[in-house]
């Protein structure tokens, strides 16, 4: 992988404490996120797959310092932010930003959409005066689509691709490196999030931010990024670009994510028992021995219950965690 | 759609449709507050007690501490402009009525005033900080909350003597441990949402964050129980100075000129129900702006 | 679904079941009144799935939420909605206490909120049972341990034993169907029902729904905001912008050959697995409709490339353009002259 990368993840294990099983029982965790590596390149974008509870708001957070991770490192530019205090955090807190799902509860409601989009630049260009900050508050808004007279209005008179506008245009307007895109249009009509991935592939362009685009959607995944990872249960299942990917996954969870897809297409059927998963994911808290996937795998065998299959790197920088993958590629 | 919560956010038409009107959540909600006509008329009854209050004692022909040999107990009558009668020394009901207005009034607001200000930084410092410092702070709330006011009260009158002041303080410093509760639930909500985390992560520091993020998006509850707050303090001070703990002579306030009616409610009905009227209407008006308020600023909720 | 249908009888397939009737839906606002329906009509056969599709604002809930009585207070409906004959709009409360949840049933997005949190699952569906079939609990309870397994939740008689907290996003989905589907409903509308579920459960669930469909000869109405959903599903399909159908037409037909601009430029403007990632998708300028100001003729004018004078003067009405299929566009009168 590119040795230049911009931001290297490096084993990062989150954890949450679950409080004691009963009075004096053993402090139970939950492991959001285990042991989960990777590289971003400056201007690339990383799509980030997986269900609900796979761990891919944690490492999400975990990469923005919101939530500290419990292992690994967070290198931003070869440092490890990890190991900085809050105080060493703040100048990097310009280069990595965030957009959330829910754009109108990512705006606070008692601040006008110009205090929001500013807020960013009075933090991290103290320097800039009141006038400097208003004209670049007021051209990051025509460029996010929006008029430049709507600083003055609050949040909750914009519609909600108006609003994702804004949370991209305060996240972009201190001109950061890294941004996470947290399911930033799955809560959005489907008219608008159409807008907004353009959007953010314009800004992509344009400055060479480089995106970790968290989503369930795969189709979206595959428009917006070029390399994709897999999550199941906090771990990583697979990883690879997206052509090839999408082309042969390899993990039998891969597989079953792109055949859930709904498509468009009326000779198509819905994916059918055989390629579907049965049931719904196992408790993080709680996760399978082995392979935290063969629970639900249809390809599953005794061994799947022993060993936990390790992340293989393959020629051309491809990852997959499966202990079949190559006899099951055969068949 | 329009009455389904879900993962579609709420477009314009739908706010629309559940008669949000899209505006500043303030303007909206003042504009619901003026047409709730309850709530206004109280406002205006209140203005007119509290002008009252601080102008009638100032150019009424008698004076708080006027003792008339000539109309002991005296019935209300307009000759001699003793309108609400007179008490068992001779001394005018109605400019001790307002008189006590303005001591019943500022105890109200300014203990509401202490309690809003401690009960809101420890509500919002022990909510945003979480972990230790939170259970620490909550635990000692949970303590003083187990402290009898009365007993308190009456530990720091033998201590400090009496004094109006350690009224204030007394009533601040108990009643502000609600408002703390409050304040820190609502502070846990509101921190869950996803634009403390953007404000986290654009490095803002967490006095500013919670400043500028917390407090503002706490404080809708909080007006509510204010309105409510100060009506209980009155209420409070009231009782306080029945039974001896409260407002000194020759001071006086409602709960004072009730409590030494109530002694004469045979011979003097007037002594008691002067002071009980305005205690009352003061009461239904903070009751009714406090309904308004909550209605006004939780549409959802009518 | 219960392996005895508990009820005798149905609509033989193909005859009308709900029968919709210039439909318009007004709600009452602080500024005034706003249409989120106008002017719907449109059949539903027994046996046939309809998807109808629109984003927020579209009207494609309303709808429905008004054939069953449950406006929002502010909300009126006038028109006619006919459920095999029967009037359903202005009905008395108890014509439709007796026919919701027994012939006419419904699933929403949010299966949490559809479930009374105190109560164990199997309670909850023995009590429809008992209340609108009069069985006796425990033949109730044994149905309904049946009608859990009819929707393929693992392990019915432990989960008959559970509360709905218990059991995962997908699972409660599942049992608001099982609910749904119990005394076996002519007529099932599910209201965004995988839009809160993951994709591998959204295929679960959707294929569940056909399933039924198919076993139980129910009309099915597929309430979405996503082409793709309906594809597999549906048979035909309402397309609904601005509270007002802008197309309709057999599902088949209308995704290979959408005619109306709108229909078009939505599937124009979803990723696919398929298209080239590298072109940039093509984008539906603008926001969805306020239905507080629409404009005077099409309500999609605003945003369609091929918007000419008479489309933002005159609202175009829905024409018939082929056997099964009509569409409300001005650009289609002269009969379907530009390609897809």
């Amino acid at each position: 992988m590119a040795s230049d990368a911009v931001l290297r993840v490096a084993n990062v294990t989150v954890d949450y404490p679950l409080g004691r099983a009963g009075l004096f029982g053993p402090r139970r965790i939950l492991r959001a996120v285990d042991d989960v590596s990777f590289e971003l390149a400056p201007g690339e974008c990383l799509g980030v797959v997986g269900e609900s509870g796979c761990g891919k708001s944690s490492l999400g957070r975990a990469i923005l310092q919101l939530v500290r991770p419990t292992a690994g490192s967070v290198s931003f530019d070869g440092v490890d932010l990890c190991r900085l205090s809050t105080a060493a955090l703040k100048p990097y807190r310009r280069d990595l930003q965030v957009v959330f799902q829910d754009p109108l509860a990512s705006l606070n409601p008692r601040m006008t959409v110009a205090e929001i989009v500013g807020e960013p630049l009075a933090v991290h260009r103290p320097g800039i005066d009141a006038r400097a900050r208003q004209r670049e508050v007021d051209r990051m808004l025509e460029r996010v689509g929006l008029r430049a007279g709507m600083g003055g209005r609050y949040p909750n008179e914009f519609s909600g691709g108006q609003a994702q506008r804004i949370s991209i245009a305060r996240a972009m307007i201190a001109g950061p490196r890294v941004l996470v895109c947290d399911e930033p249009v799955s809560s959005l009509d489907v008219s608008i999030q159409a807008q907004i991935c353009n959007l953010l592939r314009e800004l992509q362009r344009e400055t060479g931010v480089a995106l970790v685009f968290i989503s369930h959607d795969l189709a979206i995944v595959r428009y917006m990024s070029q390399r994709v990872l897999v999550m199941y249960l906090g771990r990583v299942m697979e990883e690879g670009r997206r052509d090839a990917f999408f082309a042969g996954p390899r993990h039998p969870y891969s597989q079953a994510l792109i055949a859930a897809v709904p498509v468009p297409d009326p000779d198509r059927d819905i994916a059918g028992e055989e390629a579907l998963l049965a049931g719904d994911p196992p408790s993080p808290a709680n996760p399978p021995s082995g392979c935290v996937f063969r629970t639900r795998c249809r390809h599953a065998v005794a061994a799947c219950a022993g060993d936990r299959p390790p992340l293989e790197t393959l020629d051309g920088g491809a990852r997959v965690a499966c202990g079949r993958w190559r006899e099951l590629a055969g068949n | 759609m329009a009455s389904r919560p879900g993962a579609l956010s709420p477009g314009p038409v739908t706010r629309a449709l559940r008669g949000d009107i899209p505006a500043s959540l303030w303007r909206q909600a003042s504009r619901r507050f003026a047409r709730n006509r309850a709530a206004m008329g109280s406002i205006v009854v209140l203005l007119l007690i509290t002008v009252t209050s601080i102008a009638v004692p100032m150019f009424w022909p008698h004076g708080i501490e006027d003792a008339s040999w000539e109309a002991i107990l005296a019935p209300p009558s307009f000759a001699d402009w003793h309108w609400f009668g007179t008490d068992a020394n001779g001394r005018d009901l109605l400019v001790r009525v307002f008189y006590g207005g303005r001591i019943s009034l500022a105890i109200g607001v300014l203990t509401t005033v202490v309690a809003l200000l401690i009960g809101v930084t420890w509500g919002t410092v022990a909510g945003y900080l979480g972990g230790r410092i939170d259970g620490f702070m909550m635990r000692f709330v949970d303590i003083l909350y187990a402290l009898p006011l009365l007993f308190f009260i009456i530990i720091l009158v033998t201590v400090f003597g009496r004094n109006i002041f350690l009224v204030f303080m007394a009533i601040g410093a108990v009643e502000w441990l609600t408002m703390s509760r409050i304040v820190r639930g609502q502070t846990l909500s509101v921190k869950a949402k996803e634009y403390v985390e953007s404000a986290v992560a654009i490095g803002l520091p967490k006095p500013v964050i919670l400043w500028r993020y917390i407090v503002p998006n706490v404080l809708g509850p909080v007006v509510v129980y204010v309105t409510l707050l100060i009506p209980t303090n009155i209420v409070v001070e009231s009782y306080l100075s029945f039974l001896g703990l409260g407002v000194q002579e020759p001071l006086t306030s409602w709960g004072l000129l009730i409590s030494q009616g109530a002694g004469q409610l045979d011979s003097a009905p007037w002594l008691i129900a002067f002071p009980a009227t305005f205690l009352a209407v003061t009461m239904f008006c903070f009751n009714f702006i406090g309904d308004g308020l909550r209605d006004a600023l939780d549409p959802r909720d009518r | 679904m219960p392996s005895t249908p508990v009820t005798a009888d149905r609509a033989p397939a193909g005859t009308t079941v709900l029968e919709c009737r210039d439909l318009t839906v007004r709600f009452r606002t602080d500024r005034g009144e706003v249409a989120a329906v106008s002017d719907l009509s449109f059949d539903l056969r027994a046996g046939e799935c309809l998807g109808v599709v629109g984003e927020s604002g579209s009207g494609k809930s309303q709808t429905f939420l008004a054939a069953f009585g449950l406006l929002a207070g502010n909300g009126r409906a006038s028109g006619s909605i006919r459920y095999r004959g029967e009037e359903l709009l202005g009905a008395p409360p108890e014509t439709l206490d007796r026919l919701r949840g027994d012939r006419l049933a419904m699933v929403f997005q949010d299966a949490l909120s559809g479930l009374t949190p105190t109560m164990r699952i199997g309670d909850q569906l023995a009590e429809v049972l008992v209340r609108h079939r009069g069985l006796p609990r425990r033949e109730a309870q044994d149905r309904a341990v049946q009608a859990l397994a009819a929707v393929r939740v693992p392990d019915p008689g432990v989960r008959a034993r559970s509360y709905p907290f218990e059991l995962s996003g997908g699972q409660r989905q599942r049992v608001m169907i099982a609910l749904a589907m119990l005394c076996g409903p002519e007529v099932l509308v599910a209201d965004e029902p995988t839009t809160a579920l993951d994709v591998t459960v959204q295929a679960q669930v959707l294929r569940l729904l056909r399933g039924l469909r198919d076993e139980t000869g129910s009309a099915l109405v597929l309430i979405t905001h996503d082409l793709a959903v309906v594809a597999g599903l549906c048979d035909h399909v309402l397309v609904m912008y601005g509270g007002r159908a802008v197309e309709t037409g057999p599902v088949r037909e209308v995704l290979r050959a959408p005619r109306h601009p709108y229909t078009r430029a939505l599937l124009r403007s979803m990723p696919s697995l398929t298209a080239d990632p590298d072109v940039d998708l093509a984008v539906i300028p603008g926001q969805p409709p306020d239905l507080e100001n629409l404009p005077p003729g099409c309500a999609f004018a605003p945003r369609c490339g091929r918007a000419h004078d008479a489309c933002t003067a005159d609202r175009p009405a829905l024409r018939a353009t082929g056997p099964g299929r009509a569409s409300a566009c001005h650009l289609d009168d002269a009969g379907g002259h530009h390609g897809v």
